[in-house]
Protein backbone atom coordinates (compact mmCIF):
# COMPACT_ATOMS: atom_id res chain seq x y z
CA UNK A 1 0.00 0.00 0.00
CA UNK A 2 1.41 3.51 -0.96
CA UNK A 3 1.65 5.91 1.69
CA UNK A 4 -1.53 7.93 1.59
CA UNK A 5 -0.02 11.55 1.18
CA UNK A 6 3.48 13.11 0.85
CA UNK A 7 4.71 13.48 4.12
CA UNK A 8 6.33 17.10 3.04
CA UNK A 9 3.09 18.43 2.59
CA UNK A 10 2.19 18.17 6.62
CA UNK A 11 4.92 21.19 7.07
CA UNK A 12 3.60 23.20 4.11
CA UNK A 13 0.01 22.83 5.33
CA UNK A 14 1.57 23.62 8.67
CA UNK A 15 2.63 26.89 7.67
CA UNK A 16 -0.54 28.95 7.46
CA UNK A 17 -1.20 27.81 10.93
CA UNK A 18 2.46 28.63 12.46
CA UNK A 19 1.59 32.10 10.82
CA UNK A 20 -1.63 32.97 12.41
CA UNK A 21 -0.51 31.04 15.89
CA UNK A 22 2.17 33.49 15.55
CA UNK A 23 0.21 36.62 15.10
CA UNK A 24 -2.17 35.68 17.88
CA UNK A 25 0.74 35.26 20.39
CA UNK A 26 2.11 38.50 19.49
CA UNK A 27 -1.20 40.49 20.31
CA UNK A 28 -1.98 38.17 23.11
CA UNK A 29 1.44 39.10 25.02
CA UNK A 30 0.90 42.58 24.16
CA UNK A 31 -2.62 42.68 25.35
CA UNK A 32 -2.26 40.14 28.54
CA UNK A 33 2.13 39.91 29.21
CA UNK A 34 3.18 36.67 30.02
CA UNK A 35 5.79 36.48 27.45
CA UNK A 36 7.99 38.60 25.13
CA UNK A 37 8.83 39.43 21.99
CA UNK A 38 11.43 41.74 19.97
CA UNK A 39 11.38 41.99 16.26
CA UNK A 40 15.13 41.50 15.62
CA UNK A 41 15.02 38.51 17.30
CA UNK A 42 12.21 37.61 16.13
CA UNK A 43 13.38 38.24 12.51
CA UNK A 44 16.62 36.32 13.21
CA UNK A 45 14.49 33.51 14.33
CA UNK A 46 12.17 33.36 11.41
CA UNK A 47 14.92 33.80 8.73
CA UNK A 48 16.51 30.35 10.20
CA UNK A 49 13.70 28.37 9.69
CA UNK A 50 13.74 29.72 6.26
CA UNK A 51 17.00 28.88 6.06
CA UNK A 52 16.62 25.63 7.01
CA UNK A 53 13.80 25.12 4.43
CA UNK A 54 16.68 26.47 2.06
CA UNK A 55 19.26 23.88 3.32
CA UNK A 56 16.54 21.64 3.17
CA UNK A 57 16.42 21.19 -0.30
CA UNK A 58 20.06 20.45 -0.49
CA UNK A 59 20.26 18.00 2.16
CA UNK A 60 16.74 16.64 2.33
CA UNK A 61 17.71 14.45 -0.47
CA UNK A 62 20.58 12.52 1.47
CA UNK A 63 18.52 11.98 3.78
CA UNK A 64 15.79 10.47 1.79
CA UNK A 65 17.85 8.65 -0.43
CA UNK A 66 19.83 7.04 2.64
CA UNK A 67 16.03 5.92 4.00
CA UNK A 68 15.64 4.48 0.61
CA UNK A 69 19.05 2.60 0.78
CA UNK A 70 18.90 1.11 4.01
CA UNK A 71 15.34 0.18 3.58
CA UNK A 72 15.93 -2.24 1.12
CA UNK A 73 17.99 -4.78 3.32
CA UNK A 74 14.72 -4.26 5.51
CA UNK A 75 14.40 -6.97 7.90
CA UNK A 76 10.70 -7.06 7.93
CA UNK A 77 7.42 -5.97 5.58
CA UNK A 78 5.61 -3.81 7.72
CA UNK A 79 2.19 -2.41 5.73
CA UNK A 80 0.21 0.84 6.22
CA UNK A 81 -1.98 -0.49 8.99
CA UNK A 82 -3.02 1.18 12.47
CA UNK A 83 -1.14 -1.38 14.33
CA UNK A 84 2.34 -0.26 12.36
CA UNK A 85 1.24 3.64 12.33
CA UNK A 86 0.97 3.30 16.19
CA UNK A 87 4.69 1.41 16.47
CA UNK A 88 5.93 3.67 13.92
CA UNK A 89 4.56 6.61 15.78
CA UNK A 90 6.29 5.50 19.46
CA UNK A 91 9.67 4.55 17.48
CA UNK A 92 9.75 7.81 15.63
CA UNK A 93 9.33 9.56 19.13
CA UNK A 94 12.10 7.12 21.09
CA UNK A 95 13.83 8.38 17.50
CA UNK A 96 13.83 11.13 18.20
CA UNK A 97 14.51 11.69 22.11
CA UNK A 98 17.97 10.00 21.58
CA UNK A 99 19.17 12.25 18.44
CA UNK A 100 18.20 15.09 20.61
CA UNK A 101 19.52 14.05 23.72
CA UNK A 102 23.08 13.12 21.52
CA UNK A 103 22.78 16.53 19.60
CA UNK A 104 23.10 18.23 23.08
CA UNK A 105 25.80 15.86 24.64
CA UNK A 106 28.32 15.90 21.60
CA UNK A 107 29.24 18.89 20.04
CA UNK A 108 29.33 17.67 16.75
CA UNK A 109 25.73 17.26 16.71
CA UNK A 110 25.38 20.67 19.33
CA UNK A 111 27.06 22.80 16.54
CA UNK A 112 23.97 21.85 14.55
CA UNK A 113 21.41 21.76 17.14
CA UNK A 114 22.35 25.03 19.32
CA UNK A 115 21.32 27.19 16.62
CA UNK A 116 17.57 26.38 18.02
CA UNK A 117 18.66 27.55 21.46
CA UNK A 118 20.14 31.15 20.53
CA UNK A 119 17.50 32.70 21.72
CA UNK A 120 17.02 34.49 24.87
CA UNK A 121 12.97 34.56 23.77
CA UNK A 122 11.21 32.10 24.14
CA UNK A 123 7.90 31.73 21.67
CA UNK A 124 6.59 30.46 18.81
CA UNK A 125 9.30 32.38 16.38
CA UNK A 126 11.72 30.24 18.68
CA UNK A 127 10.21 26.83 17.53
CA UNK A 128 11.19 28.36 14.15
CA UNK A 129 15.03 29.23 14.75
CA UNK A 130 16.34 25.74 12.89
CA UNK A 131 19.56 24.66 11.54
CA UNK A 132 21.00 24.83 8.67
CA UNK A 133 23.27 22.58 9.11
CA UNK A 134 21.51 19.37 9.86
CA UNK A 135 21.86 16.91 7.26
CA UNK A 136 26.08 17.41 7.38
CA UNK A 137 25.54 16.30 10.71
CA UNK A 138 24.04 13.14 9.77
CA UNK A 139 22.02 13.28 12.24
CA UNK A 140 19.58 10.99 10.27
CA UNK A 141 21.21 7.91 11.56
CA UNK A 142 18.56 7.76 14.62
CA UNK A 143 15.90 6.98 11.89
CA UNK A 144 17.87 4.45 9.84
CA UNK A 145 16.89 1.60 12.55
CA UNK A 146 13.36 2.27 11.53
CA UNK A 147 13.62 1.65 8.15
CA UNK A 148 15.87 -0.99 8.40
CA UNK A 149 12.96 -2.84 10.73
CA UNK A 150 11.05 -2.74 7.59
CA UNK A 151 8.83 0.46 8.67
CA UNK A 152 8.04 2.47 5.14
CA UNK A 153 10.44 5.57 4.79
CA UNK A 154 7.29 7.65 4.19
CA UNK A 155 5.83 6.56 7.32
CA UNK A 156 8.45 7.46 8.86
CA UNK A 157 8.78 11.25 7.60
CA UNK A 158 5.33 11.24 7.99
CA UNK A 159 5.76 11.06 11.85
CA UNK A 160 9.20 12.83 11.70
CA UNK A 161 6.72 15.62 10.08
CA UNK A 162 4.45 15.42 12.66
CA UNK A 163 6.42 15.78 15.60
CA UNK A 164 8.11 19.16 13.87
CA UNK A 165 4.37 20.47 13.70
CA UNK A 166 3.81 19.40 17.29
CA UNK A 167 7.08 20.97 18.78
CA UNK A 168 6.02 24.21 17.44
CA UNK A 169 2.89 25.20 19.62
CA UNK A 170 5.10 24.10 22.93
CA UNK A 171 7.62 27.32 22.44
CA UNK A 172 5.47 29.54 24.11
CA UNK A 173 5.25 30.89 27.95
CA UNK A 174 1.31 31.87 26.99
CA UNK A 175 0.64 28.42 28.51
CA UNK A 176 1.45 27.72 32.03
CA UNK A 177 0.81 23.41 33.59
CA UNK A 178 -2.01 21.62 31.56
CA UNK A 179 -2.83 19.36 34.15
CA UNK A 180 -2.90 15.71 33.37
CA UNK A 181 -1.49 16.31 30.05
CA UNK A 182 1.73 16.95 31.64
CA UNK A 183 2.31 13.38 32.65
CA UNK A 184 1.97 12.06 29.10
CA UNK A 185 2.99 14.80 26.85
CA UNK A 186 5.83 17.03 26.30
CA UNK A 187 3.94 20.28 26.52
CA UNK A 188 5.55 24.50 26.56
CA UNK A 189 5.99 23.81 30.88
CA UNK A 190 8.75 21.03 30.08
CA UNK A 191 9.58 22.69 26.86
CA UNK A 192 10.67 25.62 28.24
CA UNK A 193 12.67 23.96 30.96
CA UNK A 194 14.42 22.38 27.85
CA UNK A 195 15.29 25.76 26.66
CA UNK A 196 16.50 27.02 29.93
CA UNK A 197 20.55 27.56 30.93
CA UNK A 198 19.34 27.87 34.87
CA UNK A 199 22.05 24.71 36.14
CA UNK A 200 19.09 22.84 37.40
CA UNK A 201 17.29 22.55 33.86
CA UNK A 202 20.48 22.08 31.89
CA UNK A 203 20.36 18.85 29.86
CA UNK A 204 16.37 18.34 30.51
CA UNK A 205 13.53 17.44 28.77
CA UNK A 206 14.58 16.14 25.08
CA UNK A 207 11.18 14.38 24.25
CA UNK A 208 9.79 15.46 20.97
CA UNK A 209 5.74 14.47 21.71
CA UNK A 210 5.70 12.55 24.31
CA UNK A 211 7.56 13.28 27.97
CA UNK A 212 7.84 9.62 28.94
CA UNK A 213 11.18 9.09 27.44
CA UNK A 214 12.61 11.52 30.10
CA UNK A 215 10.89 9.88 32.71
CA UNK A 216 11.93 6.43 31.59
CA UNK A 217 15.46 7.77 31.17
CA UNK A 218 15.96 9.33 33.99
CA UNK A 219 16.33 13.33 32.70
CA UNK A 220 13.20 14.48 33.20
CA UNK A 221 13.24 17.74 35.35
CA UNK A 222 9.52 19.56 36.35
CA UNK A 223 9.52 23.53 35.65
CA UNK A 224 10.02 25.28 39.07
CA UNK A 225 12.35 28.21 39.26
CA UNK A 226 11.84 30.92 36.11
CA UNK A 227 13.70 29.62 33.24
CA UNK A 228 16.57 32.06 31.52
CA UNK A 229 16.31 31.17 28.03
CA UNK A 230 19.12 31.22 25.59
CA UNK A 231 22.70 29.11 26.05
CA UNK A 232 25.55 29.63 28.34
CA UNK A 233 27.61 31.79 26.38
CA UNK A 234 24.96 33.69 24.51
CA UNK A 235 25.34 35.40 21.35
CA UNK A 236 26.12 38.69 20.51
CA UNK A 237 24.76 39.27 17.47
CA UNK A 238 21.23 38.95 14.91
CA UNK A 239 23.24 38.05 12.43
CA UNK A 240 21.57 34.39 10.69
CA UNK A 241 25.05 33.34 9.07
CA UNK A 242 27.06 33.76 12.65
CA UNK A 243 23.92 31.98 14.19
CA UNK A 244 23.71 29.33 11.71
CA UNK A 245 27.86 28.19 11.83
CA UNK A 246 29.03 29.87 14.73
CA UNK A 247 29.69 26.81 17.07
CA UNK A 248 31.18 25.14 13.78
CA UNK A 249 33.51 28.19 13.21
CA UNK A 250 34.44 27.89 16.80
CA UNK A 251 34.83 24.15 16.27
CA UNK A 252 37.68 24.67 13.10
CA UNK A 253 39.37 27.48 15.50
CA UNK A 254 39.47 24.68 18.68
CA UNK A 255 41.31 21.91 16.33
CA UNK A 256 43.04 23.82 14.47
CA UNK A 257 44.88 25.21 17.85
CA UNK A 258 44.90 21.02 19.24
CA UNK A 259 48.11 19.56 19.97
CA UNK A 260 46.95 16.18 19.44
CA UNK A 261 44.28 13.98 17.31
CA UNK A 262 43.35 13.21 21.00
CA UNK A 263 42.45 16.96 21.59
CA UNK A 264 40.85 17.32 17.78
CA UNK A 265 38.92 14.25 18.67
CA UNK A 266 37.36 15.65 22.24
CA UNK A 267 37.17 19.42 20.49
CA UNK A 268 34.49 17.81 18.30
CA UNK A 269 33.10 14.85 19.54
CA UNK A 270 33.50 15.46 23.44
CA UNK A 271 30.81 17.23 25.24
CA UNK A 272 29.80 20.93 24.63
CA UNK A 273 32.35 22.85 26.06
CA UNK A 274 35.15 20.31 26.89
CA UNK A 275 38.43 21.20 26.81
CA UNK A 276 41.72 19.31 27.86
CA UNK A 277 42.46 21.14 30.78
CA UNK A 278 38.98 21.37 31.67
CA UNK A 279 39.27 24.84 32.30
CA UNK A 280 35.62 25.69 29.94
CA UNK A 281 32.49 24.96 31.12
CA UNK A 282 30.26 22.16 30.29
CA UNK A 283 26.63 21.04 31.00
CA UNK A 284 28.27 18.75 33.44
CA UNK A 285 30.35 20.92 35.46
CA UNK A 286 28.00 24.12 35.94
CA UNK A 287 25.43 21.31 37.32
CA UNK A 288 28.14 19.78 39.60
CA UNK A 289 29.21 23.55 40.80
CA UNK A 290 25.02 24.28 41.54
CA UNK A 291 25.43 20.64 43.31
CA UNK A 292 28.17 22.18 45.05
CA UNK A 293 26.82 25.10 46.09
CA UNK A 294 23.19 23.86 47.26
CA UNK A 295 25.83 21.05 49.46
CA UNK A 296 27.34 23.74 51.07
CA UNK A 297 24.17 25.94 52.01
CA UNK A 298 22.85 23.18 53.36
CA UNK A 299 25.51 22.10 55.66
CA UNK A 300 26.04 25.76 56.61
CA UNK A 301 25.04 25.87 60.73
CA UNK A 302 21.95 27.90 61.09
CA UNK A 303 22.36 30.83 63.20
CA UNK A 304 19.65 30.62 66.14
CA UNK A 305 18.38 34.01 67.25
CA UNK B 1 9.33 25.38 -9.49
CA UNK B 2 7.23 24.72 -6.59
CA UNK B 3 9.89 24.85 -3.80
CA UNK B 4 10.96 28.11 -5.22
CA UNK B 5 7.24 29.75 -4.88
CA UNK B 6 7.20 28.15 -1.28
CA UNK B 7 10.56 29.47 -0.26
CA UNK B 8 9.36 33.47 -2.11
CA UNK B 9 6.63 33.10 0.13
CA UNK B 10 7.56 32.18 2.84
CA UNK B 11 10.62 34.87 2.81
CA UNK B 12 7.86 37.35 2.05
CA UNK B 13 5.70 36.43 5.35
CA UNK B 14 9.46 36.25 7.67
CA UNK B 15 9.65 40.36 6.55
CA UNK B 16 5.76 41.15 7.17
CA UNK B 17 5.99 39.20 10.86
CA UNK B 18 9.20 40.95 11.43
CA UNK B 19 7.45 44.25 10.39
CA UNK B 20 4.24 43.37 12.23
CA UNK B 21 6.63 42.88 15.47
CA UNK B 22 8.75 45.66 15.12
CA UNK B 23 5.46 48.05 14.20
CA UNK B 24 3.67 46.41 17.71
CA UNK B 25 6.67 47.82 19.44
CA UNK B 26 8.28 44.25 20.42
CA UNK B 27 11.71 46.29 20.72
CA UNK B 28 14.85 45.49 23.47
CA UNK B 29 14.03 46.41 27.08
CA UNK B 30 17.35 45.52 28.46
CA UNK B 31 19.68 49.14 28.43
CA UNK B 32 23.14 49.23 29.71
CA UNK B 33 23.14 52.55 31.05
CA UNK B 34 24.61 52.19 35.04
CA UNK B 35 27.39 50.21 36.52
CA UNK B 36 24.67 48.22 38.48
CA UNK B 37 23.22 47.38 35.23
CA UNK B 38 26.75 46.17 33.23
CA UNK B 39 27.08 44.50 36.77
CA UNK B 40 23.73 42.57 36.77
CA UNK B 41 24.86 41.39 32.93
CA UNK B 42 28.09 40.21 34.18
CA UNK B 43 26.26 38.22 37.37
CA UNK B 44 24.32 36.24 35.10
CA UNK B 45 26.91 34.91 32.85
CA UNK B 46 30.05 35.35 35.14
CA UNK B 47 29.05 34.85 38.44
CA UNK B 48 31.82 36.11 40.86
CA UNK B 49 32.92 38.28 39.01
CA UNK B 50 33.54 42.15 39.66
CA UNK B 51 33.76 45.24 37.60
CA UNK B 52 36.75 47.22 38.15
CA UNK B 53 36.71 50.14 35.42
CA UNK B 54 33.62 50.15 33.10
CA UNK B 55 33.23 51.99 29.66
CA UNK B 56 29.56 52.36 28.69
CA UNK B 57 28.06 53.17 25.58
CA UNK B 58 26.35 56.08 25.57
CA UNK B 59 22.84 54.61 23.78
CA UNK B 60 23.07 51.91 26.29
CA UNK B 61 24.00 48.98 23.88
CA UNK B 62 27.72 47.73 24.90
CA UNK B 63 29.90 48.15 27.41
CA UNK B 64 33.43 46.60 27.90
CA UNK B 65 34.88 46.57 31.27
CA UNK B 66 38.17 45.16 33.28
CA UNK B 67 37.53 43.00 35.69
CA UNK B 68 38.88 42.55 39.57
CA UNK B 69 40.88 39.08 38.14
CA UNK B 70 42.53 41.08 35.24
CA UNK B 71 40.31 39.50 32.27
CA UNK B 72 38.49 41.94 30.55
CA UNK B 73 34.24 41.74 29.47
CA UNK B 74 32.69 42.50 26.58
CA UNK B 75 29.44 43.00 27.08
CA UNK B 76 26.22 43.82 24.42
CA UNK B 77 22.47 44.02 25.23
CA UNK B 78 20.67 41.62 22.84
CA UNK B 79 17.13 41.03 23.31
CA UNK B 80 16.32 41.06 26.83
CA UNK B 81 19.04 40.15 28.32
CA UNK B 82 22.97 40.54 27.68
CA UNK B 83 25.66 38.66 25.84
CA UNK B 84 29.35 38.39 28.09
CA UNK B 85 32.55 37.38 27.10
CA UNK B 86 34.96 37.45 29.53
CA UNK B 87 38.53 36.79 28.12
CA UNK B 88 42.36 37.53 29.03
CA UNK B 89 43.18 41.23 27.99
CA UNK B 90 45.52 40.02 25.21
CA UNK B 91 43.13 38.29 23.38
CA UNK B 92 40.73 41.77 22.94
CA UNK B 93 41.95 44.02 20.24
CA UNK B 94 40.80 47.73 20.93
CA UNK B 95 40.30 50.39 18.26
CA UNK B 96 39.67 53.54 19.06
CA UNK B 97 38.79 56.65 16.69
CA UNK B 98 37.60 60.23 16.75
CA UNK B 99 33.70 60.61 16.60
CA UNK B 100 31.60 63.78 15.58
CA UNK B 101 31.02 64.03 19.76
CA UNK B 102 33.82 61.99 21.27
CA UNK B 103 35.14 58.85 20.45
CA UNK B 104 34.48 55.50 18.91
CA UNK B 105 35.25 52.45 20.06
CA UNK B 106 35.60 49.02 18.53
CA UNK B 107 36.58 45.88 20.64
CA UNK B 108 37.11 42.74 18.94
CA UNK B 109 37.82 38.99 20.10
CA UNK B 110 38.29 35.81 18.03
CA UNK B 111 34.56 34.65 18.59
CA UNK B 112 32.04 34.22 15.08
CA UNK B 113 29.05 34.50 17.43
CA UNK B 114 30.30 37.36 18.84
CA UNK B 115 31.16 40.14 16.69
CA UNK B 116 32.93 43.28 17.36
CA UNK B 117 31.20 45.72 20.17
CA UNK B 118 31.25 49.22 19.44
CA UNK B 119 30.83 52.05 21.86
CA UNK B 120 30.23 55.60 21.41
CA UNK B 121 31.85 57.34 24.16
CA UNK B 122 32.13 61.49 25.71
CA UNK B 123 35.77 60.27 25.99
CA UNK B 124 37.93 57.56 26.25
CA UNK B 125 38.55 56.80 29.76
CA UNK B 126 41.52 56.90 31.41
CA UNK B 127 42.25 52.88 31.76
CA UNK B 128 41.60 52.76 28.35
CA UNK B 129 43.68 55.29 26.87
CA UNK B 130 46.85 53.35 28.18
CA UNK B 131 45.41 50.84 26.64
CA UNK B 132 45.83 52.39 23.10
CA UNK B 133 47.95 55.12 23.41
CA UNK B 134 47.66 59.43 24.06
CA UNK B 135 45.42 59.28 20.69
CA UNK B 136 42.51 58.22 22.42
CA UNK B 137 42.06 61.02 25.12
CA UNK B 138 42.22 63.42 22.66
CA UNK B 139 40.91 62.35 19.57
CA UNK B 140 42.85 63.56 15.95
CA UNK B 141 40.78 61.61 13.96
CA UNK B 142 43.66 58.86 13.80
CA UNK B 143 42.57 55.67 14.63
CA UNK B 144 44.61 54.28 17.84
CA UNK B 145 44.83 50.58 18.40
CA UNK B 146 46.29 48.08 20.58
CA UNK B 147 45.52 45.17 22.84
CA UNK B 148 44.23 45.80 26.46
CA UNK B 149 46.83 45.80 29.19
CA UNK B 150 47.75 43.36 30.94
CA UNK B 151 45.65 44.29 34.29
CA UNK B 152 47.77 44.28 36.84
CA UNK B 153 47.22 46.34 40.13
CA UNK B 154 49.27 49.50 38.99
CA UNK B 155 47.01 49.04 35.70
CA UNK B 156 50.57 48.87 33.71
CA UNK B 157 50.69 49.11 29.78
CA UNK B 158 52.04 45.70 28.92
CA UNK B 159 51.01 44.87 25.73
CA UNK B 160 50.90 48.28 23.53
CA UNK B 161 50.44 48.01 19.45
CA UNK B 162 50.37 51.04 18.19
Amino acid sequence: MPAPFDPKLIITYAVPGFVVLILIEMIWIKVRGGGRYQFQDSATSLSMGLGNQVAGLIGGGLVIASYYAVYQVRLFEIPWAWQSMLACFLLEDLAYYWFHRIAHERRWFWASHVVHHTSQHYNLTTALRQTWTGALTGGFIFWLPLVWIGFPPEMVLMFSAFSLVYQFWIHTETIDRMGPLEWVMNTPSHHRVHHATNPKYLDANYAGVLIIWDRLFGTFVREEERPAYGVISNLGTFNPFRVAFHEWAGIARDVAGAKSLREAFGFVFGPPGWSPDGSRKTSASLKAAWRAGLAAQESRPSVSA
Amino acid sequence: MNEIVFLGASALIVAVLALIAAAMGFRARVQLVTREDVQRALDAAEPGALLREVAIDQKGRAAIALLSDGRVALIKAMADGAAVRALKTDQVRVRVTAAKAGVRVRASMPDFGFPSVVLSLGAAPDWLSLAVGQDAAAPSGRAARGHLPLAGEDGAVLNVKN
